[in-house]
Protein backbone atom coordinates (compact mmCIF):
# COMPACT_ATOMS: atom_id res chain seq x y z
CA UNK A 1 0.00 0.00 0.00
CA UNK A 2 1.29 3.38 -0.99
CA UNK A 3 0.13 6.81 -0.39
CA UNK A 4 -0.86 9.32 -3.62
CA UNK A 5 -1.52 12.90 -3.24
CA UNK A 6 -4.78 14.17 -5.43
CA UNK A 7 -4.00 17.79 -6.55
CA UNK A 8 -6.72 20.04 -7.49
CA UNK A 9 -6.25 22.57 -9.86
CA UNK A 10 -8.98 24.85 -11.36
CA UNK A 11 -9.12 26.84 -14.34
CA UNK A 12 -11.30 29.45 -12.66
CA UNK A 13 -10.64 29.50 -8.91
CA UNK A 14 -12.39 32.60 -8.02
CA UNK A 15 -15.77 31.98 -9.20
CA UNK A 16 -18.11 33.07 -6.36
CA UNK A 17 -21.12 30.30 -5.63
CA UNK A 18 -24.66 30.88 -4.11
CA UNK A 19 -24.87 28.85 -0.82
CA UNK A 20 -26.91 26.29 -2.97
CA UNK A 21 -23.98 25.95 -5.06
CA UNK A 22 -21.64 25.93 -1.61
CA UNK A 23 -23.91 22.83 -0.14
CA UNK A 24 -23.72 20.77 -3.50
CA UNK A 25 -20.07 21.37 -3.70
CA UNK A 26 -19.71 20.20 -0.23
CA UNK A 27 -22.08 17.18 -0.23
CA UNK A 28 -20.45 16.16 -3.67
CA UNK A 29 -16.80 16.45 -1.65
CA UNK A 30 -18.15 14.25 1.25
CA UNK A 31 -19.83 11.78 -0.73
CA UNK A 32 -16.40 11.44 -2.82
CA UNK A 33 -14.12 11.35 0.25
CA UNK A 34 -16.65 9.27 2.23
CA UNK A 35 -16.59 6.70 -0.61
CA UNK A 36 -12.69 6.40 -0.44
CA UNK A 37 -13.01 6.40 2.94
CA UNK A 38 -15.39 3.52 3.28
CA UNK A 39 -12.62 1.61 1.93
CA UNK A 40 -10.14 2.50 4.94
CA UNK A 41 -8.24 4.29 2.16
CA UNK A 42 -8.86 7.96 3.17
CA UNK A 43 -5.67 9.47 4.72
CA UNK A 44 -6.05 13.64 5.04
CA UNK A 45 -7.20 16.46 2.99
CA UNK A 46 -7.52 20.41 2.70
CA UNK A 47 -9.03 22.97 0.71
CA UNK A 48 -6.69 25.58 -0.26
CA UNK A 49 -8.39 28.98 0.55
CA UNK A 50 -6.99 31.81 -1.93
CA UNK A 51 -7.74 34.43 0.90
CA UNK A 52 -4.23 36.26 1.81
CA UNK A 53 -2.31 33.46 -0.89
CA UNK A 54 1.26 34.74 -1.49
CA UNK A 55 4.09 33.42 -4.50
CA UNK A 56 7.56 33.79 -2.98
CA UNK A 57 9.21 33.93 -6.61
CA UNK A 58 13.15 34.00 -7.21
CA UNK A 59 13.71 36.57 -9.57
CA UNK A 60 17.15 38.02 -10.91
CA UNK A 61 17.06 40.70 -8.49
CA UNK A 62 16.16 38.80 -5.89
CA UNK A 63 13.27 37.22 -3.90
CA UNK A 64 9.77 38.84 -4.97
CA UNK A 65 6.74 38.13 -3.55
CA UNK A 66 3.09 38.67 -5.04
CA UNK A 67 -0.11 38.41 -4.25
CA UNK A 68 -1.20 35.11 -5.70
CA UNK A 69 -1.33 32.52 -7.06
CA UNK A 70 -3.41 35.32 -9.63
CA UNK A 71 -2.44 37.13 -12.75
CA UNK A 72 -0.29 34.92 -15.39
CA UNK A 73 -0.92 31.27 -13.64
CA UNK A 74 -3.76 30.29 -15.16
CA UNK A 75 -4.85 27.52 -13.27
CA UNK A 76 -4.73 27.42 -9.21
CA UNK A 77 -4.25 25.00 -6.50
CA UNK A 78 -7.36 24.70 -4.89
CA UNK A 79 -6.78 21.38 -2.10
CA UNK A 80 -5.45 18.41 -2.15
CA UNK A 81 -6.55 14.49 -0.44
CA UNK A 82 -4.07 11.94 0.53
CA UNK A 83 -5.18 8.18 0.18
CA UNK A 84 -4.08 5.31 0.58
CA UNK A 85 -4.18 3.08 -2.76
CA UNK A 86 -2.18 -0.40 -4.09
CA UNK A 87 -1.52 1.24 -7.42
CA UNK A 88 -1.40 3.92 -9.09
CA UNK A 89 -4.64 2.89 -11.05
CA UNK A 90 -6.56 2.83 -8.07
CA UNK A 91 -5.05 6.02 -7.23
CA UNK A 92 -6.33 6.91 -10.66
CA UNK A 93 -9.94 5.83 -10.35
CA UNK A 94 -10.52 7.60 -6.89
CA UNK A 95 -9.03 11.02 -9.26
CA UNK A 96 -11.63 10.16 -11.58
CA UNK A 97 -14.36 10.61 -8.74
CA UNK A 98 -13.41 14.29 -7.53
CA UNK A 99 -16.32 16.94 -7.63
CA UNK A 100 -13.55 19.47 -9.09
CA UNK A 101 -13.72 17.44 -12.64
CA UNK A 102 -17.02 18.80 -13.13
CA UNK A 103 -15.37 22.07 -14.38
CA UNK A 104 -14.29 21.51 -18.00
CA UNK A 105 -10.38 22.32 -17.66
CA UNK A 106 -9.86 21.75 -14.15
CA UNK A 107 -7.57 18.47 -13.29
CA UNK A 108 -6.84 16.39 -10.53
CA UNK A 109 -2.91 15.52 -10.41
CA UNK A 110 -1.94 12.13 -9.24
CA UNK A 111 1.68 11.94 -7.23
CA UNK A 112 3.19 9.12 -5.16
CA UNK A 113 4.10 10.11 -2.27
CA UNK A 114 7.82 9.46 -1.51
CA UNK A 115 7.57 7.24 1.53
CA UNK A 116 10.90 6.73 2.84
CA UNK A 117 11.19 3.23 3.29
CA UNK A 118 13.76 2.34 0.73
CA UNK A 119 10.51 -0.19 -1.04
CA UNK A 120 9.42 1.63 -4.04
CA UNK B 1 -25.92 8.13 10.68
CA UNK B 2 -29.60 9.09 8.50
CA UNK B 3 -30.41 12.54 10.97
CA UNK B 4 -26.87 13.74 10.73
CA UNK B 5 -27.57 13.63 6.50
CA UNK B 6 -30.86 14.94 7.07
CA UNK B 7 -29.32 17.31 9.02
CA UNK B 8 -26.48 18.25 6.72
CA UNK B 9 -28.71 18.01 3.05
CA UNK B 10 -29.46 22.10 3.10
CA UNK B 11 -26.79 23.21 6.36
CA UNK B 12 -25.44 25.81 4.07
CA UNK B 13 -27.83 27.63 2.76
CA UNK B 14 -29.60 27.19 6.51
CA UNK B 15 -26.35 28.85 7.98
CA UNK B 16 -26.31 31.06 5.31
CA UNK B 17 -29.64 32.64 5.91
CA UNK B 18 -29.19 32.62 10.04
CA UNK B 19 -25.94 33.78 10.41
CA UNK B 20 -24.37 35.71 7.76
CA UNK B 21 -26.06 38.93 9.06
CA UNK B 22 -25.68 38.29 12.46
CA UNK B 23 -21.57 38.10 11.57
CA UNK B 24 -22.25 41.06 9.42
CA UNK B 25 -24.17 43.22 12.22
CA UNK B 26 -21.76 42.16 14.89
CA UNK B 27 -18.98 43.23 13.16
CA UNK B 28 -20.89 46.16 12.37
CA UNK B 29 -21.26 46.81 16.23
CA UNK B 30 -18.34 46.21 17.20
CA UNK B 31 -16.40 48.52 14.62
CA UNK B 32 -18.81 50.66 13.33
CA UNK B 33 -21.35 50.91 10.71
CA UNK B 34 -18.18 52.33 7.97
CA UNK B 35 -16.80 48.90 8.20
CA UNK B 36 -20.17 47.49 6.51
CA UNK B 37 -18.62 46.46 3.57
CA UNK B 38 -15.75 44.83 5.01
CA UNK B 39 -17.64 43.12 7.36
CA UNK B 40 -19.63 41.49 4.49
CA UNK B 41 -17.02 40.28 3.41
CA UNK B 42 -15.66 38.74 6.18
CA UNK B 43 -19.08 37.20 6.24
CA UNK B 44 -18.63 35.58 3.36
CA UNK B 45 -15.49 34.47 3.29
CA UNK B 46 -15.77 32.89 6.60
CA UNK B 47 -17.81 30.56 4.44
CA UNK B 48 -15.72 30.09 2.14
CA UNK B 49 -13.47 28.89 4.27
CA UNK B 50 -16.22 26.39 5.90
CA UNK B 51 -16.18 24.83 2.80
CA UNK B 52 -12.27 24.57 2.28
CA UNK B 53 -12.58 22.79 5.54
CA UNK B 54 -15.93 20.75 6.34
CA UNK B 55 -15.64 18.65 3.07
CA UNK B 56 -12.39 16.94 4.29
CA UNK B 57 -12.20 17.35 8.11
CA UNK B 58 -16.14 16.72 8.82
CA UNK B 59 -18.82 18.88 9.96
CA UNK B 60 -18.04 20.35 13.31
CA UNK B 61 -20.65 19.93 16.24
CA UNK B 62 -21.30 23.59 16.65
CA UNK B 63 -21.31 24.71 12.98
CA UNK B 64 -22.33 28.48 13.89
CA UNK B 65 -19.83 28.81 16.63
CA UNK B 66 -17.00 27.51 13.74
CA UNK B 67 -18.44 30.61 11.49
CA UNK B 68 -17.88 32.70 14.55
CA UNK B 69 -14.82 31.83 15.31
CA UNK B 70 -13.75 32.00 11.97
CA UNK B 71 -15.12 35.59 11.41
CA UNK B 72 -13.42 36.82 14.52
CA UNK B 73 -10.22 36.30 13.77
CA UNK B 74 -10.60 37.05 10.28
CA UNK B 75 -12.01 40.59 11.88
CA UNK B 76 -8.92 40.56 14.12
CA UNK B 77 -6.60 40.57 11.28
CA UNK B 78 -8.10 42.90 9.14
CA UNK B 79 -10.32 45.27 11.19
CA UNK B 80 -9.20 45.29 14.41
CA UNK B 81 -5.61 47.70 13.54
CA UNK B 82 -8.11 50.30 11.45
CA UNK B 83 -10.71 50.64 13.75
CA UNK B 84 -8.24 51.01 16.95
CA UNK B 85 -6.48 53.94 15.04
CA UNK B 86 -9.74 55.14 14.01
CA UNK B 87 -10.99 55.08 17.64
CA UNK B 88 -7.48 56.44 19.53
CA UNK B 89 -8.28 59.52 17.32
CA UNK B 90 -11.49 60.09 18.00
CA UNK B 91 -10.89 58.79 21.75
CA UNK B 92 -13.50 56.04 21.92
CA UNK B 93 -12.91 52.74 23.99
CA UNK B 94 -11.27 50.45 22.42
CA UNK B 95 -13.64 46.99 21.58
CA UNK B 96 -13.33 44.20 23.39
CA UNK B 97 -14.01 41.15 21.37
CA UNK B 98 -14.90 38.88 23.68
CA UNK B 99 -17.53 41.61 25.35
CA UNK B 100 -20.42 40.78 23.16
CA UNK B 101 -21.38 37.19 22.50
CA UNK B 102 -23.12 36.49 19.49
CA UNK B 103 -26.25 35.09 20.36
CA UNK B 104 -26.81 38.97 22.22
CA UNK B 105 -27.14 40.05 18.12
CA UNK B 106 -31.09 40.39 17.88
CA UNK B 107 -30.56 43.59 18.98
CA UNK B 108 -27.72 44.52 16.54
CA UNK B 109 -29.75 43.52 13.52
CA UNK B 110 -32.52 45.54 14.50
CA UNK B 111 -30.53 48.96 14.81
CA UNK B 112 -29.09 47.60 11.64
CA UNK B 113 -32.55 47.40 9.98
CA UNK B 114 -32.75 51.06 11.29
CA UNK B 115 -29.66 52.43 10.02
CA UNK B 116 -30.07 50.72 6.26
CA UNK B 117 -33.87 51.62 6.09
CA UNK B 118 -32.37 55.32 6.76
CA UNK B 119 -34.10 57.74 5.20
CA UNK B 120 -30.44 59.23 3.38
CA UNK B 121 -31.06 56.21 1.36
CA UNK B 122 -33.36 55.64 -1.33
CA UNK B 123 -36.34 53.31 -1.47
CA UNK B 124 -34.38 50.90 -3.40
CA UNK B 125 -30.91 50.93 -1.79
CA UNK B 126 -32.80 50.07 1.63
CA UNK B 127 -34.61 47.16 -0.21
CA UNK B 128 -31.28 46.30 -2.09
CA UNK B 129 -29.26 46.40 1.28
CA UNK B 130 -32.28 44.71 3.52
CA UNK B 131 -32.24 41.89 0.93
CA UNK B 132 -28.36 41.78 0.85
CA UNK B 133 -27.26 42.09 4.94
CA UNK B 134 -30.40 41.34 6.88
CA UNK B 135 -31.85 38.24 4.62
CA UNK B 136 -28.20 37.31 3.22
CA UNK B 137 -29.21 36.70 -0.12
CA UNK B 138 -27.08 36.44 -3.03
CA UNK B 139 -26.47 39.06 -5.57
CA UNK B 140 -27.70 36.77 -8.65
CA UNK B 141 -30.90 36.29 -6.22
CA UNK B 142 -31.48 39.98 -5.19
CA UNK B 143 -31.21 40.70 -9.30
CA UNK B 144 -33.22 38.09 -10.19
CA UNK B 145 -35.86 38.98 -7.67
CA UNK B 146 -36.04 42.55 -8.64
CA UNK B 147 -35.17 42.46 -12.24
CA UNK B 148 -32.56 43.96 -12.70
CA UNK B 149 -28.60 43.43 -13.43
CA UNK B 150 -26.17 42.18 -10.96
CA UNK B 151 -24.18 44.97 -11.46
CA UNK B 152 -26.97 47.78 -10.48
CA UNK B 153 -27.07 45.91 -7.17
CA UNK B 154 -23.64 45.90 -6.69
CA UNK B 155 -23.33 49.86 -7.45
CA UNK B 156 -26.27 50.27 -5.51
CA UNK B 157 -25.04 48.79 -2.62
CA UNK B 158 -21.58 50.18 -2.74
CA UNK B 159 -23.27 54.10 -2.82
CA UNK B 160 -25.68 52.82 0.11
CA UNK B 161 -22.61 51.54 2.19
CA UNK B 162 -21.18 55.33 1.23
CA UNK B 163 -24.18 57.07 1.77
CA UNK B 164 -24.12 55.85 5.34
CA UNK B 165 -20.49 56.48 6.08
CA UNK B 166 -20.80 60.15 4.69
CA UNK B 167 -23.41 60.58 7.13
CA UNK B 168 -22.00 59.49 9.34
CA UNK B 169 -24.96 56.95 10.22
CA UNK B 170 -24.20 54.58 13.12
CA UNK B 171 -25.90 51.74 14.37
CA UNK B 172 -27.89 52.71 16.49
CA UNK B 173 -32.04 52.53 17.50
CA UNK B 174 -33.41 56.31 16.90
CA UNK B 175 -35.72 56.80 20.41
CA UNK B 176 -38.45 59.14 20.76
CA UNK B 177 -39.79 61.53 18.42
CA UNK B 178 -37.10 60.33 15.92
CA UNK B 179 -38.59 57.18 16.13
CA UNK B 180 -41.99 57.76 15.84
CA UNK B 181 -40.84 60.01 12.49
CA UNK B 182 -38.89 56.88 11.15
CA UNK B 183 -42.29 54.56 11.82
CA UNK B 184 -44.96 57.10 10.29
CA UNK B 185 -42.11 57.79 6.92
CA UNK B 186 -42.92 53.90 7.14
CA UNK B 187 -46.52 53.45 7.50
CA UNK B 188 -45.79 51.58 10.26
CA UNK B 189 -47.49 53.87 12.50
CA UNK B 190 -50.32 56.58 11.95
CA UNK B 191 -50.69 59.91 12.95
CA UNK B 192 -53.25 59.55 16.15
CA UNK B 193 -56.03 61.84 15.45
CA UNK B 194 -57.81 64.12 18.12
CA UNK B 195 -61.23 63.82 18.71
Amino acid sequence: MQEYVLIFRHEDGQAVASPEQMQEWMKQTMDWIGTIAAKNKFVSGTGLPFEEAKVVKATDKGLMVTNGPFGDIKETLGGYIIVKADSVEEAVEFAKGSPVLQGIGNSVEVRKIASGDGIH
Amino acid sequence: MASIKQDTAQLVPHLFRTEFRKITTHLCHLYGLEYLGEAEDIASETFLAALESWPYKGIPPNPAAWLYRVAKNKAMNRLEQKATRRKVEAQLPAVELEDIPYPEAEGDQLRMLFAICHPALSKETQVTMALRILGGFGLDEIASALFISKETIQKRLYRGRETLKEQGIVLEMPIGIALQERLLQKGIIQKQRRN
